[in-house]
Order: structure tokens, then C-alpha cells, then sequence
């Protein structure tokens, strides 16, 4: 057999796959990123950013979610919020004729089937182009659920384990934060953040005094400075926050965090601050669908396939490690295809556990709104920059799920659409001229919206698996290869903890409108948060488990898995500030495991 | 932002001379003396075009016919009724309803919005946008003093004070943020 082409490959570059890349091209290793996407918007000489083509995209769409900056690529397409069915496949997407139906699937348990509506992007740098920026920790007992609650599972680490790589990526990433708030139970040990808190908004502010004293369920109800991956001074070369007021789905500055942050590092490390002697530029490729991993008779991955998306043909590239960190979708979609009978894995790679696929899980998200008695001057900075993280554990996650409360600095938007909503609705009531300024003015001004994040429960049924219809054939999209079929349950447990977030709701809106509106309005049904996780569960043991605590697969030692498809429970917090602690663990073991392979490095 | 997109918004024969009397209209619906001949030549382009979406297939959105008659219409209106024609073009040009209606309310939105907007539904989602230079000049973030979306803010931390823009309690209350008990 010759040697591989690379100490080690990794699929996807996203924030874990570009981190890594940076990490391991740091420590001196051949290193090769692939990506679906179609360019790097950066000169990597210079680390200059180039963004303004996503800007106009955006300017020009008529819908606006988050991914319409970004292009749709024929050989990678991705799901839009607007039109999930065009991507995702099974009985609760309508299936785009002439597609025969898919197959039903088996008993949701505790709940019912639901559409998965959230999304990713498949662009080089990934779905942080378009994230928020929430840079929350989990607390303590999320990763001992099983333990302390005696539901779901526990995770392989604790949050001691995990604490010091929770304050390493807060640096790497540049979180603002205030050091000082306990944020629901996760304890920081007197570490400052790397910047000062981001402002809080008017809207913050108002809240904060009409909540003083509040308490829900036993609980102080605190309204406190979100951390974020957004710059509230200037930091590595990036400018502080401009209030653009645009966060999802662009910072046309790059005040906000993503992953070309890491991504330019990677490929020319002499951008990187902590640049060492030895480092070498990660080699990559663009426009690289890839569609497999290969096995061989050792049982590790031999070589990882994939498709040119200009022109169709197929490469296989070798190395002495493969990462596959394509989120927690297409990753599970790639090992499962990769099975076969030939290769006796007919269940799919990396899984003799039968786990790969399920738990797929998000926070589901509920909205409640409605009128504040003062003008609140919202638009004019972050779109949201306070939480309520204060009800995010107790007793009561035996019964309910936990929830965060995300405090909208955007008004109404999600809601009604403000302020185009307000717009409309003053027309239809034929107001125009300066009481159709006053009208909007007021309206818009005076909105509240609160956002609740969800505790799911993780359930076996929630489940990726490649698209086939009724008789078994694969659905592929327009390049040929399988589009994901999504199974998603909507638990008990979340709607127990819906039920506790109305009443919430009721008790802020009443002091928000000074008592002239006592009920909130909600918006029906639940949306998805954008966080797509469980996929590649992380455990202690092979037959329940896909991956070790490092993401290295049980089954091929060789192959490892990133993000956050590898969270056996994810609490009621955004998820990726967690990605990156694992992922900079995990960056540390493959270093010294490559190091024991093939002696490379220099560090 | 200059006039020099214009020559991109190329109107049909039929409406080439009808920019002043669509300006005329548009100072009374968005209450504004001051608004500027290449953004209405935007609007008006948009009003009749549509805009091309992501295939690049252009969308109609109203016909000749329809504007040319809100447009005959309001000219007079706006004769008839020195120096204030606001409360005759709402009684004469919204309140019938019809295609009149439907076309003035679009010219508002386009001022407010830089975008048509479906008005069969309070959200008003956006249906069309209008040429992307237009898309700060929107109104509607200067009725309230926001920020448009995706255009850097004046300071850091502006958002943590009070605007600058007065906005004051309307009379009546908005038809659509009901409380449960009310609804
Ligand atoms: C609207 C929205 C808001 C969010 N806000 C927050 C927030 O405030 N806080 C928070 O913590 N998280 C947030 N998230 C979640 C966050 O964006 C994700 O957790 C994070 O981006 C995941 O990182 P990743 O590297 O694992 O995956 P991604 O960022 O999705 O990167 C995966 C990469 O793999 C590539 N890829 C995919 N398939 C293939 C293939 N077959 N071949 C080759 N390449 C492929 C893609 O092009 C992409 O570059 C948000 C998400 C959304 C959608
Ligand atoms: S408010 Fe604007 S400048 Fe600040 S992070 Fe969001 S998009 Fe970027």
C-alpha cells in the first residue's frame, strides 16, 4: 500500500472542521480541507474579507432567512426555511412530484412526528456566516442528566473536564461577556472573557427594571448580558460591533465571529497570532462534494471519496486520519451510504452501535410577544443582546423541559414581520401620510418579543437516514447523491416545558405594558432554532455509543467525527460555544495520536 | 447613491412621462417633500416590472393599464384638493378599494419598504424587491429611527440609548397585537 497523500483529511470546514484544520496545520501536519462550497470569500494572502457579493444576494432576496445571502449550489443544495421539502425527504415533507412517498416510521414514543425545519449552510466557512452569535456554556448537570435528573443520558465528560476548553474557546472565538453573572448554574470561576459585555439594548434595559423581583417556579427571573461572538472592542484584527442590526443572516463587517476567522489561519498561518515555527498551510479544495469513506480489511477508513462539483468525477484521497465534520446531517448521511454489503457494513460506516442517524434533535423554539406602554427603539443594534439563563436547571427538568429566553432587540420581526408587518397593517387600514409614520413608529417601537429555546429530549426515533421511497430506491438531489430523510419527533417533555414558558410570558408582558395587556400573544406552533445536533452520540461504551469523548469513532480507529452530532443531551443553550471545547479537546488527542502514527509534526 | 442607476430601469413608452405625477403622488402618501426622482424611477420600474428573481425570470407585478389610471386619478385629485390632498386621496383612492386602491397602497409600500409586500396579510411578507441601491433609503426605518438591516450603525452602542426620532402614543390601538382575552 503507499503512503497517504496526507497526515489527515478532514471533510467540512465549518467552525470545527476549520479549527481543526488551523490546530493540526499549527502543529506542523499535511493537512487537507475539502469543502462542498464554491470559493473562500477572503485573500488568504492578506486575510482581507470579501463578503460583499453575500451583502448584495441578501439586499436583492425577497424572502429573508438566513440562508438567502448565500447561493444555492447545484451540486450542493441546502435547505432553505421556505422550502424544506425541496431538501429534506419523509412523511412530513410533501414530497416534490414525481417522487413516489417515503415509507412510514416507527412509533414516535413519547410525542409526535414534526417537520425538522432547521437549517444549515453549505458554503465554505459553513453556517456561522448566518448564526447569532450566543457563546453560552451548558451547565454542570446537562452532562449528567441521567444522574441527577434520571432521564436521558449522561455524557462520557463533565463539565470539569470540559471547563478549561470552555475558556479556551471563548478566546479563540472572542466572546463578550460579563465574568461576573452566574448564567443559570455554570460556573466560571472568577475567568474574565477576552472582551467586555456587548451594550445592552434600550429594550434590555426596560426590562431589567420592569423585571426587577420577578420569580418563576422558585426562580429569580434575571435579565442578563448574553455572551457573544461578537466584538465589543476591536479584537485579532476584526472591528467592534457597528450595530448593523443584521447578525442573521450576515455582519457585513465581521464583527460577529465565524469561521473564516479560523479558516484564513489555517491556510496561511502567518495570519494566525499564536503563529509557530513548523506551522504549515492546510492544502484545500472547493467544490468537493464528499460522498463516502472506504474501509479497509484492518477495518480503518482507507480513503474518503468525493465528486467534483463542476464536473462530476470522483477522487479518492488518502491519509493517515480522516475527520468528518460536515454537521450533524450530512456527516451521518455520509457514513450510512458509505455501508455496504461489500464491505460488510451494510448498516453503515461507523456503525455497529446502530446509532448513527439517531437522536437527531434541536432546540425547538416558541415565541411570545405584545406591547409594551414605552417606546423601546429597537433596530439598532444586535439582534438580540440580554437572556434569561436564570431557568435553565432544576428539580423540575425531571418532568419539563428547561428553557432560555432570548430577548429580541428586533421588536416583533420573527413575530409579524415588523417592521414591514406594520407597514402592511397600517395600509389595510388606509393610513396614510404623516399618521402612517406615526402609526408604524409607534408600533414598531413599542413591540416585545421573547424567544424560548427548549430542552429536548433525546430520542432514537428523531432520525437521519438516506432519503428512499416506498419501494426502496434512493432519493437523490440534482447531483446525484442522497438527500437526507429527517424523522423528528415533538416530545412531551418540550411541550410541558411550553405550557411553563406561557406563563412566563404572561407575567413579563403584564409589567411590560404596565399592566394594560395581561396575556401574551403566542405565535403558533414551535420553530426551529437553527441547531442541528445528536446524530454521532458520544458515549462510554461501543454497542451504545458511536464515538469515544474525543469523537474518535469506536469502530474505525481512525476516523473521527466533530460538532454537535456528538451530544448525547444538549440543555436549553446554543450549542456551538460546546462545539468548540470539544472541538479544541479533540484538536489536542488527534495531534498526539498522529504524532505517535507518523512521528510528523514539529510542536 | 447617485442618479446613474437609472439607465437600468428602463420604463415602458407608455410611462416614460409619468414620473412627475408619480412623485406628485408619493410626496402625499409618505408625507415627504424632499424625495428623490431616481429612487421613484426605481419604484415605478418595480411597480410595472417586477424584479428579476434568483433565476433571473422577471415577475409582473401590475399592469400599465392599472397604474396609469391611479395615477390620471390622483393628478386630479391632488388639483382639486391645494394644499392638503391627503384625506381626498384616501377617500377617493383607498377607501372605493379596487385596482386604484391596490396600486396606491403598493407605492406606499415601496417607499416604506423598498419592496412590494402582500397586503392580503398583516405580516405584508415581502413579494418583490425593488433594485438593491434602494434598499437604505426605505422610509420605514426613518419613521422609528432604526438601523436598515445589514448597514452599519452610526457608533458602537448607539442601540443602548434612547432614539432620536420622537415617537409618540398613537390614538387608536393596532389592529393586530390583541390580547387573548380580547380575541
Ligand atoms: C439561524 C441560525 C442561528 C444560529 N445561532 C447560533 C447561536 O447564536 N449560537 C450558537 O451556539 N449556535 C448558533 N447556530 C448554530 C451554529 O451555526 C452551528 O452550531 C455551527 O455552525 C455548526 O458548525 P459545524 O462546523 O459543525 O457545521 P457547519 O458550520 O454547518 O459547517 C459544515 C461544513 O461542511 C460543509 N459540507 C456539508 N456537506 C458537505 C459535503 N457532502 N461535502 C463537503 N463539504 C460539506 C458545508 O459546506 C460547511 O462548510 C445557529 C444556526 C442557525 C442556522
Ligand atoms: S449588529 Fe451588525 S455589526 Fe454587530 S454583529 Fe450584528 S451584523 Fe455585525
Amino acid at each position: 500500500m503507499s503512503a497517504p497523500q496526507y497526515d489527515v483529511v478532514i471533510a467540512g470546514a465549518g467552525v470545527s472542521g476549520a479549527i481543526l484544520a488551523n490546530k493540526l496545520g499549527q502543529a506542523g501536519f499535511r493537512v487537507l480541507i475539502l469543502d462542498a462550497g464554491e470559493e473562500a470569500l477572503f485573500d488568504p494572502a492578506t486575510g482581507a474579507d470579501q463578503r460583499q457579493s453575500l451583502l448584495d444576494r441578501y439586499f436583492e432576496a425577497d424572502a429573508r432567512v438566513p440562508n438567502s445571502p448565500y447561493r444555492n449550489l447545484p451540486w450542493a443544495p441546502m435547505p432553505f426555511v421556505t422550502s424544506l421539502s425541496a431538501y429534506y425527504y419523509g412523511p412530513q415533507y410533501q414530497t416534490q412530484p414525481p417522487l413516489p412517498p417515503p415509507a412510514e416510521p416507527e412509533d414516535p414514543g413519547h410525542g409526535s412526528y414534526t417537520p425538522f425545519k432547521s437549517t444549515y449552510t453549505r458554503i465554505v466557512g459553513g453556517t456561522t456566516y448566518h448564526w447569532l452569535g450566543t457563546m453560552l456554556r451548558y451547565v454542570p448537570s446537562t452532562f449528567r442528566e441521567r444522574t441527577t435528573y434520571g432521564r436521558a443520558v449522561d455524557w462520557p465528560i463533565t463539565y470539569d473536564v470540559l471547563e478549561p476548553w470552555y475558556l479556551a474557546a471563548e478566546h479563540e472565538i472572542g466572546v463578550s461577556g460579563d465574568g461576573s453573572l452566574d448564567l443559570g448554574g455554570a460556573p466560571r470561576h472568577g475567568k474574565p472573557y477576552p472582551m467586555p459585555q456587548i451594550l445592552p439594548s434600550y429594550t434590555d434595559r426596560v426590562m431589567k427594571d420592569r423585571l426587577d423581583g420577578l420569580e418563576f417556579d422558585g426562580m429569580p427571573v434575571l435579565v442578563q448580558s448574553t455572551p457573544q461572538g461578537r466584538n465589543s472592542i476591536p479584537f485579532q484584527g476584526r472591528p467592534p460591533c457597528a450595530g448593523s442590526t443584521n447578525c442573521v443572516p450576515i455582519c457585513p463587517i465581521q464583527a460577529k465571529y465565524d469561521a473564516t476567522v479560523h479558516l484564513k489561519r489555517a491556510l496561511n498561518p502567518s495570519l494566525d497570532p499564536k503563529n509557530r515555527p513548523g506551522s504549515r498551510p492546510v492544502q484545500h479544495q472547493w467544490k468537493a462534494v464528499v460522498t463516502k469513506v472506504d474501509v479497509g480489511g484492518d477495518g480503518r477508513i482507507s480513503g474518503l471519496r468525493w465528486k467534483d462539483g463542476e464536473n462530476g468525477r470522483e477522487y479518492t484521497v488518502t491519509a493517515h486520519a480522516y475527520v468528518l465534520a460536515m454537521h450533524a446531517i450530512e456527516t451521518p448521511k455520509v457514513l450510512l451510504w458509505s455501508g455496504s454489503d461489500q464491505n460488510g457494513l451494510a448498516d453503515g460506516v461507523a456503525n455497529r452501535s446502530g446509532m448513527v442517524g439517531r437522536h437527531l434533535m434541536d432546540h425547538h423554539v416558541k415565541i411570545s410577544y405584545g406591547r409594551a406602554d414605552v417606546p423601546l427603539y429597537p433596530f439598532r443594534g444586535p439582534l438580540s443582546t440580554s437572556g434569561i439563563e436564570s431557568l435553565r436547571d432544576g428539580q423540575f427538568r425531571r418532568n419539563r423541559a428547561a428553557f432560555r429566553v432570548e430577548i429580541e432587540a428586533i421588536g416583533t420581526n420573527w413575530a409579524l414581520n415588523t417592521p414591514f408587518g406594520e407597514v402592511a397593517s397600517a395600509l389595510m387600514r388606509n393610513e396614510i401620510g404623516a399618521s402612517l409614520r406615526r402609526d408604524v413608529a409607534w408600533n414598531v417601537s413599542t413591540g416585545v418579543q421573547l424567544d424560548a429555546l427548549f430542552e429536548p429530549d433525546p430520542n432514537p426515533n428523531s432520525r437521519v437516514t438516506i432519503a428512499r421511497d416506498d419501494q426502496g430506491n434512493v432519493v437523490t438531489d440534482a447531483f446525484g447523491v442522497p438527500r437526507p430523510r429527517l424523522d423528528f419527533v415533538l416530545d412531551d417533555y418540550t411541550l410541558a416545558g411550553a405550557k411553563a414558558f406561557e406563563e412566563l410570558s404572561d407575567a413579563i408582558i403584564t409589567r411590560m405594558s404596565g399592566g394594560k395587556q395581561t396575556k401574551a400573544d403566542l405565535v403558533d406552533g414551535f420553530f426551529g432554532a437553527g441547531h442541528v445536533m445528536g446524530t454521532l452520540r458520544m458515549g462510554d461504551s461501543p454497542s451504545q455509543s458511536v464515538t469515544n469523548d474525543f469523537g474518535r469513532s469506536w469502530d474505525h480507529p481512525n476516523l473521527w467525527l466533530t460538532g454537535s452530532g456528538l451530544f448525547p443531551t444538549v440543555g436549553s443553550a446554543n450549542p456551538t460555544l460546546t462545539i468548540v471545547a470539544v472541538t479544541l479537546r479533540q484538536a489536542e488527542a488527534l495531534r498526539d495520536e498522529l504524532r505517535q502514527r507518523v512521528g510528523g509534526g514539529s510542536v | 447613491m447617485s442618479a446613474r442607476h437609472t439607465h437600468e430601469w428602463v420604463l415602458p413608452a407608455e410611462l416614460e412621462t409619468e414620473l412627475p405625477r408619480f412623485m406628485a403622488l408619493s410626496r402625499i402618501l409618505v408625507d415627504r417633500d424632499e424625495l428623490e426622482d431616481w429612487i421613484g424611477q426605481a419604484y415605478l420600474f418595480t411597480l410595472v416590472r417586477g424584479s428579476a428573481d434568483r433565476e433571473g425570470k422577471a415577475r409582473p407585478a401590475y399592469s400599465i393599464a392599472d397604474i396609469l389610471i391611479t395615477l390620471e386619478t390622483s393628478a386630479e385629485i391632488l388639483d382639486r384638493n391645494p394644499p392638503d390632498p391627503t384625506a381626498a386621496i384616501k377617500e377617493q383612492m383607498l377607501e372605493p378599494g379596487g385596482q386604484v386602491a391596490v396600486v396606491t397602497r403598493s407605492i406606499a409600500t415601496l417607499w416604506y419598504c423598498a419592496a412590494l409586500l402582500d397586503l392580503t396579510s398583516p405580516q405584508g411578507f415581502i413579494t418583490v424587491t425593488a433594485p438593491k441601491q434602494t434598499y437604505p433609503t426605505a422610509l420605514v426605518w426613518q419613521a422609528f429611527g432604526g438601523n436598515p438591516m445589514g448597514i452599519p450603525g452610526p457608533y458602537y452602542g448607539n442601540w443602548s440609548y434612547p432614539g432620536t426620532v420622537p415617537i409618540r402614543p398613537i390614538a387608536t390601538e393596532p389592529n393586530k397585537v390583541a390580547s387573548k382575552e380580547e380575541a
